[in-house]
C-alpha cells in the first residue's frame, strides 16, 4: 500500500513541492484573509453593529442602500477613481525617471538615493503636519514658488477642486518605495545588451527605450498593479490630511474613508462590509483586466 | 491655573459641605488597621482605559492616587491610549472577552454601546450608594449620560461650555477703533465689529474679525442663539431646517461672503494651525473673536503666558444672539458632539465592575477627583458645587462669564445615530457656504435625509 | 569604461542640477522636522516656517528619555522588525519562487488569490481579526503581530519577488537541476544569491513597515503599556482630542525614528545596486 503512494509522490514530486513552498503562506491566507473575508461577506447581508449577539439577516438591504440611497457612495468612488487616474501614472513616471537618473555613474550616488528615500521614512503623523504647512496659501512653499513665477496662488486644501491635486502631490512625494523597486529592477538588465547596442551605434535615448524600459516591464507591471490596488484603498494619508469629512465639499472623501466612517464612526459594520465587498469586486475586475492584458507588453526572461 | 495640590484645593473649597454630600459611600468601610501591612488578597485590580494624554496623564495619576488613599480595596491602572485610532481601539475593547473595566467614550458612543447592550447601566450602583446625581450635576450634563431612562456614566468634563462663550482679542479691537471694554452681545454687533476689523490683501485675509465656523457644532451654536432647535426633545423630529435654522444659515453665509470674502478665504486663514500653536492668529493680534470652548483658558495659559497674564489684551463674553429675534438669548449647545463619559463593558467580571463603579463615582463626583482634575486644567466641572470653589475666581479673571455660559447651555436630545446626522448637517452647511445650494434648499434636503435616518432608527 | 565628453557635459549640466534641486524638495521635511525638534513649547509653530530655532534647545533630545521609555519602545519594535524580515526574505521568497518557477496544480488560481488578498480594505478586517486573537487569549501579547509576519503573510513581497525571480535565466536553474539539485537547492544556491537587489528591497521594506506600523500595535499592544512600540509612543505625544501641544517632542521622537531607517537604507542600497552574476549568461 505504501509503495504505490511513495512512487506516486516521487513521480509527481515537482508537482507537490510547489505547495510545500507556499504552505506557510496558505496557512496565513486561510487564517488572516479567508476567515475575515467570509465573515465580511456574511456580515454584508446583516445589520451588524459592534454587538456580541447574532446580527439580523437583512438580505440585500445594504446593497440596495449603496446603489439607491447613499449619495456618498458615488461621490467617494468618483473621488477615488479621479485620484487614482492621476496619481498612479504620475508617481510611476517620476519614480522611474529618478531611478534611471540614480543609476547613472555619478558622484555621491548613495547619498542622493538616500535623500530621495527620506520622505518614505518620515512618520505619517509628522508628514501630515508638514504638508499642512507646505500647502498653506500664505506661508506654504508651493504658493511661494507660484508667486515667484508670477502665477496666482492656489487654495490647496480649502477649494474643492484643488483637494485631489494636493493629494496627488503628497503621494508623488513619497515615491521612494517604487524608486527602490525600479532600482533593484535596473540591476537585472544584463550589461551585454547595452554593449551590443553601443556597437550598433545606439545613442542614450535609443538604449533607454529599446533596452531599459522593455527589460523593466515586469517591474513596471508590478508597480502598476500595486499602485491601482493601493490607490483604490487610499486612506491613511488622506485621513490625516483632510480628516474624516474629506476636506471641502467632500472632495477628498475617498472610498475607504467612507467605509471607515460607517464602520467606526457610525458602527454600521454590516453596511461597511457591504461597501467593502463592492470595492473588492471593482478592484478585482481591474486587476484581472491588467493581468490578462499584461502578456502583450510585459517581457519576462523565461518566455 | 498653576497646578494645585489636593490640599490647597480642598482648603480653598471649604470642603466639608460638598464632601459630605458626595462622600465615597459606595466604597466598603475601611477597617482601621488595614492600610499598608494588611495582605491585599481582596484587592481588585482594574484597567481604566482613557485618552487623557500628554500633560493630563499626570493629573489623572494624581486623582487615582487620591482615590487609592481613600479606598485600599481597589487598584486602578491608568491606561492612557494614543489618540489616533481611538474609535477602533474603543470598539475592539468593548468587543473583547476580557475588556478594561472602565472605558472612556463620547456621548454618542455611550448610546451606541448601550443600545447594543454592550455596557452596564449604573442606576443600581447609584441607588445603593445613596447619591443623588440630579442634585449633584447640572441637569443637562447628567442627562447627557442617560439613554432611554438609564444612566450609564457620570459626565466629565462638561459637555457644555463648548459654545456658550467667546474669547476676544482686545488689541485687535482697539486697532480697529472699537471699544475693547465693550464686548458684543448680538449678531448685529458682531457683524459691525467684524466689518471694522477684517482686512484683506491679494492672497487672502490678513486680519479677521471672526470665523463663524462650520459643521454641526458651528451651525448648532448659532442656531441655539437664534432660539432654534436641532431636533425635538423626544429626538424623533428634525427641526434644524425650520425658519430659525434657515435664518441662521443665511446669516452665516452672508456674513462669511460679505465680510471674509467667502468660505475658502475664511478656512485658509485658519488652515494648518490650531489654538494650541503659537502661530494661531488669535495670539498674534490677527483675529478679533474666537468662538471656542472653556478649554481655551488652559490653551491660552500654555501657549501665550504673557497674554494670559495681561487681561487688558483679552476678554471673554457670552455667546452673541440674534438681536432681531425677540425669543433669542445667550445660549450654548451641550452634548451634540463630544460629551465624555466612562462606561463599564457588560462582559466585565462582577468584582471588577463593582470596583470600576467605585472609581467612577469618586472620579465623577468627588472634590479630589474630577473637580481637582478639571480645576488644574482651568475648566469648569459638571458638578455645579465644585465650580463655586473660590480658587477658580482667583485663578480665572472671567470666571463669572464661565458660570453664566454654563447656565445658558442647552442639552440637545441625541440618539445612537446622531453621528450620521451630524455628518449630513456638515455637508448641508458646506453646500450653503460654497453656494452649491441655497441655505433653504440645503437644509430641506439635509433634513429629509436626517429624518430618514432617524425614522429608520426608531422603527428598527 | 571611458566616458564620452558629451555624456560628461550632460551630467554636469542636466543631471547634477536636477538632482540638487530635487534633493532640496525631498530634504525639506527632514530639515523642518529637525528644526522643530529643537524648539521650545513657546516657539514651536505649525505653519509659519522658521527653520533656525531661537533659542536652540538641544536638551529636548535628553529630556525625551525621561518622559517616554524610548529604549523599551525600541526593543519592542525590534521584535516585530525581526519577525518581519525573517518572514519577508525567507518565507515570502520561497513562495515567490514557487509562483515564478515551479509548476503546480492551480498555480494561476493561487496567484489570483494571492493578489486578491490585497483587495479587501483593512478597516473591515480589524474587528474579525481582533475577535479571533481575543478568543485565543493573545491580545496584549506580541503574537498577533508576529505570527502573520513569520508566516510570510504579505502578498506584496511575494508578488514582488515572483516578478524578479522570473527574470533569472532558465539556463541557470536547468543546469543546476541536471546536476541533481532539488528545488530547494536551486532556490538556495541559484535564485537567492542572484537576487540580492530584490532581497535588499524587501528587507528594507519589511524593516521600515514594521518600524512605522501603528494601527495593529495599537489594537493588540495598546492594553499593555510595557509592550508599546515607537509608533505608539510617538502618537502618545498627541494630547486630548488629538491636540498638538508639544510638537517639538513629537519631532524629537520622529527624528529618533527616522535616523535608524535612513541608516538601514544607506546600508541596504549597496546590495541593491550590486552587479548580478548571471548577467553573462544571456543575451
Amino acid at each position: 500500500m505504501l509503495v504505490p503512494i511513495q512512487e506516486f509522490l516521487h513521480r509527481h514530486r515537482t508537482k507537490w513541492v510547489g505547495f510545500a513552498f507556499i504552505l506557510p503562506w496558505i496557512v496565513a491566507a486561510l487564517w488572516f484573509d479567508l476567515i475575515p473575508f467570509v465573515v465580511n461577506l456574511l456580515l454584508s447581508f446583516t445589520d451588524y453593529s459592534v454587538s456580541t449577539s447574532i446580527p439580523n439577516w437583512t438580505g440585500t438591504k445594504n446593497f440596495n442602500e449603496i446603489f439607491t440611497l447613499d449619495p456618498l457612495f458615488s461621490k467617494s468612488l468618483g473621488n477615488t477613481v479621479y485620484y487614482l487616474a492621476l496619481s498612479v501614472p504620475v508617481r510611476l513616471v517620476v519614480a522611474l525617471a529618478i531611478a534611471i537618473l540614480l543609476n547613472l555613474r555619478i558622484m555621491a550616488l548613495g547619498a542622493f538615493r538616500t535623500i530621495f528615500y527620506v520622505p518614505s521614512v518620515v512618520p505619517l503623523v509628522a508628514v501630515s503636519i508638514i504638508f499642512f504647512g507646505m500647502f498653506n496659501a500664505r506661508y506654504g512653499i508651493f504658493n511661494q514658488v507660484l508667486i515667484l513665477l508670477d502665477l496666482p496662488p492656489v487654495r490647496w486644501l480649502t477649494r474643492p477642486e484643488w483637494v485631489k491635486p494636493a493629494m496627488v502631490i503628497m503621494s508623488t512625494w513619497g515615491f521612494g518605495a517604487q524608486m527602490v523597486i525600479f532600482l533593484a529592477g535596473l540591476q537585472g538588465i544584463p550589461a551585454e545588451l547595452y554593449e551590443a547596442a553601443e556597437m550598433d551605434g545606439g545613442n542614450y535615448w535609443q538604449k533607454l527605450f529599446r533596452i531599459t524600459v522593455p527589460m523593466l516591464t515586469p517591474v513596471i507591471f508590478f508597480n502598476l498593479i500595486i499602485g491601482i490596488i493601493g490607490g483604490f484603498q487610499v486612506f491613511a494619508s488622506a485621513y490625516v490630511l483632510l480628516g474624516p469629512g474629506g476636506g471641502a465639499l467632500n472632495a477628498g472623501l475617498f472610498y475607504v474613508i467612507h467605509i471607515y466612517n460607517n464602520a467606526f464612526s457610525y458602527f454600521r459594520l454590516g453596511y461597511a462590509a457591504a461597501l467593502s465587498v463592492v470595492l473588492f469586486l471593482i478592484i478585482l475586475f481591474f486587476t484581472i483586466v491588467m493581468v490578462r492584458t499584461s502578456d502583450r507588453w510585459v517581457y519576462y526572461g523565461d518566455t | 491655573m498653576n497646578t494645585m495640590t489636593r490640599r490647597d484645593f480642598l482648603r480653598a473649597s471649604g470642603v466639608s459641605a460638598t464632601l459630605a454630600l458626595v462622600a465615597c459611600t459606595a466604597a466598603p468601610p475601611e477597617p482601621a488597621a488595614s492600610t499598608e501591612a494588611e495582605p491585599t488578597a481582596a484587592r481588585v485590580e482594574i484597567e481604566f482605559m482613557n485618552w487623557w494624554g500628554s500633560h493630563r496623564e499626570e493629573l489623572m495619576n494624581e486623582v487615582i492616587a487620591n482615590f487609592h488613599e481613600m479606598n485600599s480595596s481597589v487598584q486602578v491602572n491608568n491606561l492612557v491610549q494614543p489618540w489616533d485610532g481611538r474609535a477602533e481601539r474603543a470598539a475592539t475593547a468593548v468587543a473583547s472577552n476580557n475588556p478594561p473595566a472602565l472605558i472612556m467614550t463620547q456621548r454618542v458612543e455611550t448610546y451606541q454601546f448601550a443600545h447594543e447592550n454592550l455596557i452596564l447601566p449604573i442606576d443600581d450602583y447609584v441607588q445603593a450608594s445613596g447619591i443623588d446625581p440630579d442634585a449633584l450635576f447640572y441637569t443637562g450634563e447628567i442627562n447627557n449620560q442617560r439613554w432611554q431612562g438609564q444612566l450609564y456614566s457620570f459626565p466629565l468634563p462638561t459637555g457644555g461650555g463648548n459654545t456658550g462663550q467667546y474669547f476676544y482679542n482686545k488689541t485687535v479691537l482697539s486697532n480697529a477703533g472699537l471699544d475693547p471694554e465693550m464686548p458684543i452681545t448680538t449678531w448685529q454687533e458682531l457683524t459691525t465689529a467684524a466689518q471694522a476689523i477684517t482686512q484683506k490683501d491679494d492672497i487672502g485675509v490678513t486680519v479677521m474679525g471672526a470665523s463663524l465656523g462650520g459643521g454641526p457644532v458651528g451651525f448648532g451654536q448659532w442656531l441655539y442663539t437664534n432660539a432654534g432647535q436641532f431636533v425635538s426633545d423626544d429626538a424623533r423630529t428634525i427641526e434644524f431646517h425650520e425658519d430659525a435654522g434657515v435664518q441662521t444659515l443665511e446669516w452665516m453665509v452672508n456674513f462669511t461672503n460679505e465680510i471674509n470674502g467667502g468660505i475658502d478665504n475664511t478656512n485658509e486663514f485658519l488652515a494648518g494651525t490650531s489654538d494650541t500653536s503659537a502661530d494661531h492668529p488669535y495670539y498674534n493680534e490677527m483675529l478679533g473673536f474666537l468662538f471656542t470652548g472653556v478649554w481655551q483658558f488652559g490653551h491660552l495659559q500654555a501657549t501665550d503666558p504673557d497674554m494670559w497674564e495681561d487681561t487688558s489684551t483679552w476678554g471673554v463674553g457670552q455667546m452673541p444672539y440674534n438681536g432681531n429675534n425677540p425669543d433669542a438669548g445667550h445660549a450654548g449647545v451641550a452634548g451634540l458632539s463630544g460629551s465624555w463619559g466612562y462606561v463599564i463593558p457588560s462582559s466585565t467580571p462582577q468584582d471588577q465592575a463593582d470596583a470600576a463603579y467605585q472609581y467612577l463615582e469618586f472620579f465623577g463626583t468627588h472634590e479630589a477627583g474630577g473637580c481637582l482634575f478639571l480645576f488644574n486644567q482651568g475648566r469648569p466641572s459638571p458638578v455645579a458645587q465644585c465650580n463655586e470653589n473660590p480658587s477658580y475666581y482667583d485663578s480665572n479673571p472671567y470666571w463669572d462669564v464661565v458660570l453664566k455660559s454654563l447656565s445658558s447651555d442647552v442639552s440637545v436630545a441625541v440618539t445612537p445615530v446622531q453621528t450620521r446626522i451630524n455628518d449630513v448637517v456638515a455637508t448641508v452647511v458646506e453646500e450653503a457656504y460654497f453656494g452649491v445650494a441655497s441655505p433653504v434648499d440645503a437644509l430641506a434636503k439635509g433634513a429629509e435625509e436626517s429624518q430618514r435616518i432617524l425614522d429608520e432608527f426608531w422603527a428598527g | 569604461m571611458v566616458e564620452g565628453i558629451a555624456s560628461r557635459i550632460s551630467k554636469w549640466v542636466v543631471a547634477y542640477p536636477l538632482l540638487l534641486i530635487a534633493s532640496v524638495v525631498m530634504l525639506f521635511p527632514l530639515i523642518w522636522t529637525l528644526s522643530t525638534s529643537l524648539k521650545t513649547a513657546q516657539t514651536v509653530t505649525l505653519r509659519e516656517v522658521q527653520l533656525i530655532p531661537d533659542p536652540i534647545q538641544w536638551s529636548n533630545y535628553i529630556t525625551i528619555f525621561e518622559e517616554a521609555p524610548l529604549l523599551r519602545y525600541t526593543q519592542n519594535t525590534l521584535y516585530m522588525v525581526l519577525a518581519s524580515v525573517a518572514g519577508g526574505v525567507v518565507i515570502c521568497a520561497l513562495a515567490g519562487y514557487a509562483f515564478a518557477r515551479i509548476q503546480f496544480p492551480a498555480r494561476e488560481t493561487f496567484f489570483y488569490i494571492l493578489l486578491s488578498t490585497m483587495m479587501l480594505p483593512h478597516v473591515v478586517q480589524i474587528i474579525p481579526l481582533f475577535v479571533i486573537f481575543d478568543r485565543m487569549g493573545l491580545v496584549g501579547t506580541f503574537w498577533p503581530l508576529i505570527i502573520p509576519r513569520l508566516l510570510g503573510h504579505n502578498a506584496f513581497y511575494i508578488f514582488l519577488m515572483r516578478q524578479f525571480f522570473r527574470g533569472i535565466p532558465l539556463e541557470l536553474s536547468d543546469a543546476a537541476r541536471m546536476d541533481g539539485c532539488t528545488e530547494l537547492g536551486i532556490w538556495a544556491r541559484i535564485v537567492m544569491p542572484n537576487s540580492k537587489p530584490v532581497l535588499a528591497a524587501v528587507a528594507i521594506f519589511s524593516i521600515q513597515f514594521a518600524w512605522n506600523d501603528f494601527l495593529s500595535p495599537l489594537i493588540y499592544l495598546g492594553p499593555k503599556q510595557e509592550l508599546w512600540t515607537l509608533a505608539l509612543g510617538l502618537n502618545a505625544q498627541k494630547g486630548f482630542e488629538g491636540e498638538i501641544t508639544s510638537l517639538h517632542k513629537m519631532m524629537v521622537i520622529s527624528i529618533y525614528m527616522i535616523i535608524p531607517m535612513l541608516a538601514v537604507f544607506a546600508f541596504g542600497q549597496k546590495y541593491m545596486i550590486e552587479g548580478v552574476t548571471f548577467s553573462g549568461m544571456k543575451g
